[in-house]
């Protein structure tokens, strides 16, 4: 229902246009004769619209709506008058008038008229109140919000802003309200490209436009802000200025480049570490990421690891072994083991791998750091070697700390020496030595602290039980991987039996010579002396034969005592051939 | 030639030490002088067979008559080996020692009083038999008796025929050393 007020000095007039306005039974009629009863009418109540005479006592219908307007009273204000002159029309609509009509004509048709002139005033008014009230709710929201909201004209001067923008930068209110955004806001090197962007938005059709950019505050911090721009336009759908909301992402933005930075730290980690790195998802062991180190240790690319099993990386024949043990990693979350892994030209590599399960976005994966220990296992297996060479040496191999006790003791040593392993570590290496002379073991200590080597020093040990053993001993300092002397090493050899068998040679040669070299030469001497008889022709035949046959006997007995002599040398040495002692002895 | 192997009473036990060149003009020489000096001479020849050393004693004008040899040679060159004089002992075998030493003994106790001389015409050969510690306890049995019986020895061997060491134990059994030397 429309609620009209009607005023107008002739009552008559006041009911037949009540009468039309009122018949479609939409608009309700209140009639008052003059400008001072209208006036108080509407102290007490308001009226969707007002239809007033122009020509009335006291006060004309322009000077009626004059003192509305000046009131504020923005209510929908009809001239209906009976003058018909177009000054009184211009100067009805330049006070704020909505419509003129004119008095007069066929009555059907003028109250039609005004009353569409109503109707549409009305609903204008209510439109523009809707929308007073909508801005209003509008505002108040963008007040409340905790947003950045601003509303700038088409110049760029600062219409309005809510308590957020105030809080983040420090102004007050009156100190933004009219200002240039660009000019107070913007870092002075970033207005060119802000200014391009207000004119960009100004210049779009649509609606909703993003972008990003940095204000300063009153203490000359820099914030990042994510704008969501809208055009405001005009009725006529021209625009009149910018409505933006703004987020403060200042912290996001650093949060995102401290993530992103931390993304880009680790992935250098993960890239440049010296061990390889497999990432596995732990529900199904299909790979998911591998390293640089992890590409080149089994030769495969990452895009082909990618759709790996984790199993094959290891040995297809231990496949049981290596699902079991990824079982057990995943289910205990972390584990460490040395194992095996398979490049692809099926090369095996020792490794030590440590496993950890890592829950990633609701996802489980096991990041396996597999450690190359070819080098150390190649190492150990050198000094297994070494340690099995020297367990198993006929040489004494002992170890002593630098304050002369046993701490490793060989198995020939303990032939040599007649000492088990247990009996002796920890006790002192001179309790080997002849009794009064182990000032010399100290000497010798002394000598090795400073990095000297005896080679080769003849010299007599006490085995257990007291007897002596001639030995040929060297001694040397064993050092620590950095090069410090950690260590005395002690390597002897029994040079007993060397001793007796240089001596059984050298009688041998004595003896060979005595009874080859001396004998022939005395056989030499007789059978010229035979010769000498016979060529004087003093002694017979039978003489002769008996001489020389004496020869050849002793002859006979000199390669008898050779192959004695032979015998007794032969006899106590293992190491001779049996075709070289057949020919020697027989 | 060389110097005589000195003959008198200054030693009892003599090793004489030639040269295989010598060692048979020296023996030879030295048995003159004994027969010279009316030694009766028993010869312990492990080089020669009896017949000729008979032969060359003849050829050199020695006495035969207090000339007792015991052959350690002839049968054992397959010799014949008899003998009908009391003047020869024959022995199998230049080894055997024992027997030499026995027959030694025998021997300079059918010697009627007198003078009497042991030598021994090789020791270099009697080693070709023996080893180095069974001769030694051979000669130094027949050193001690020929000392016990007052009986002069001369012991002859062939120079650097002998180890040192045996060498140097004849020098200990022995009151002089006398090396014979080309003049």
């Amino acid at each position: 229902m429309i609620s009209v007020l009607l005023v107008d000095e002739e009552p008559l007039l006041l009911d037949i246009t009540r009468e039309y306005l009122g018949q479609s039974g939409d608009m309700q009629i209140t009639c008052s004769e003059s400008v001072q009863d209208a006036l108080q009418l509407l102290e007490d109540r308001e009226f969707d619209a007002i239809v007033s005479d122009y020509d009335m006592p006291g006060m004309t219908g322009i000077e009626f709506l004059r003192v509305l307007r000046a009131k504020g009273d923005r209510t929908p204000f009809i001239v209906f008058t009976g003058k018909g002159r177009e000054q009184v029309a211009m100067e009805a609509l330049n006070s704020g008038a909505d419509f003129y009509l004119q008095k007069g004509g066929s009555p059907k048709a003028q109250f039609a008229e005004l009353r569409n002139m109503i109707g549409r005033a009305v609903e204008k008014r209510w439109m523009e109140q809707s929308l007073r009230e909508s801005e209003r709710r509008f505002r108040e929201t963008l007040e409340t919000i905790r947003l950045i909201a601003i509303q700038l004209d088409i110049s760029g001067a600062i219409t309005f802003c809510n308590q957020s923008l105030l809080a983040l930068t420090g102004w007050t209110r009156e100190e933004v309200l009219g200002k240039n955004w660009i000019a107070r806001f913007i870092p002075p090197k970033e207005r060119e490209t802000a200014q391009q962007v207000f004119d960009a938005v100004l210049a779009r059709a649509q609606s909703d436009i993003h972008n990003e950019n940095r204000i300063v505050t009153r203490t000359g911090e820099y914030r990042e802000i994510l704008w969501n721009h809208t055009v405001l336009r005009d009725m006529g759908g021209s625009p009149v200025g910018i409505s933006s909301l703004g987020e403060d992402v200042t912290e996001k933005k650093r949060a995102e480049r401290a993530i992103l930075e931390s993304e880009k730290k680790f992935r250098a980690l993960f890239e440049d570490a010296n061990d390889a790195i497999f990432i596995a998802d732990a529900a199904t062991g299909m790979l998911i990421d591998a390293n640089r180190k992890a590409q080149e240790m089994v030769g495969w690319g990452l895009e082909e690891i990618r759709h790996m099993h984790q199993s094959a990386l290891h040995p297809r024949e231990d496949q049981e072994h290596y699902a079991r043990l990824f079982r057990d990693h995943v289910d205990a979350r972390s584990g460490t083991g040395e194992e095996e892994v398979v490049h692809r030209n099926g090369r095996r590599i020792p490794v030590l791998i440590s496993a950890k399960v890592l829950d990633l976005d609701g996802r489980q994966i096991i990041q396996g750091i597999f450690h190359d220990i070819t080098e150390r296992k190649e190492a150990e297996a050198v000094q297994a070697m070494l340690a099995a060479i020297v367990q198993s040496s006929d040489d004494a191999i002992i170890g002593e700390d630098l304050e002369g006790r046993i701490t490793s003791w060989n198995a020939g040593a303990e032939r040599i020496y007649g000492y088990s392993a247990e009996e002796v570590i920890g006790r002192e290496v001179s309790e080997l030595l002849p009794a009064g002379d182990t000032s010399a073991n100290r000497e010798i200590i002394r000598r090795i602290r400073q990095g000297e080597r005896l080679e080769q020093v003849e010299t007599v040990r006490i085995r257990k039980g007291g007897d002596p053993v001639l030995i040929s001993l060297s001694i040397s300092s064993i050092r620590d991987a950095r090069g410090r002397i950690i260590g005395i090493a002690n390597i002897a050899r029994d040079i007993t039996r060397e001793r007796e068998t240089e001596k059984a040679f050298i009688m041998y040669i004595t003896e060979a010579a005595l009874r080859l070299k001396n004998p022939i030469t005395l056989i030499g001497s007789r059978l010229e002396d035979i010769e000498a008889q016979i060529r004087q022709e003093q002694v017979p035949g039978e003489e002769i034969r008996l001489q020389i046959h004496t020869q050849v006997m002793n002859i006979g007995q000199i390669i008898r005592n050779l192959n004695e002599l032979n015998q007794v040398i032969l006899n106590p040495m293992q190491d001779v051939p049996d075709a070289y002692r057949k020919y020697l002895t027989e | 030639m060389s110097q005589p192997v000195p003959v008198d009473d200054s030693y009892q036990i003599l090793l004489v030490l030639a040269s295989s060149r010598m060692l048979k003009s020296c023996a030879i020489e030295t048995l003159r002088q004994l027969d010279a000096r009316g030694y009766s001479t028993v010869i312990i020849s492990v080089t020669l067979p009896t017949v000729v050393l008979r032969k060359m004693y003849q050829n050199e004008n020695i006495d035969p008559s207090r000339i007792y040899i015991i052959d350690a040679v002839t049968r054992y060159s397959g010799g014949e080996g008899s003998s009908t004089d009391g003047h020869c002992v024959f022995i199998s075998n230049p080894g055997n020692m024992t027997d030499i030493g026995i027959a030694m003994t025998e021997t300079l106790r059918t010697i009627p009083d007198g003078k009497k001389c042991v030598i021994i015409d090789d020791m270099a050969t009697m080693l070709l038999y023996a080893s180095s510690a069974t001769f030694m306890k051979f000669i130094h049995f027949i050193t001690n008796r020929l000392r016990i019986l007052e009986v002069q020895g001369i012991l002859f061997a062939v120079e650097k025929g002998l180890a040192p060491t045996v060498e140097a134990q004849l020098s200990t059994f022995s009151d002089r050393v006398f090396r014979a030397e080309d003049t």
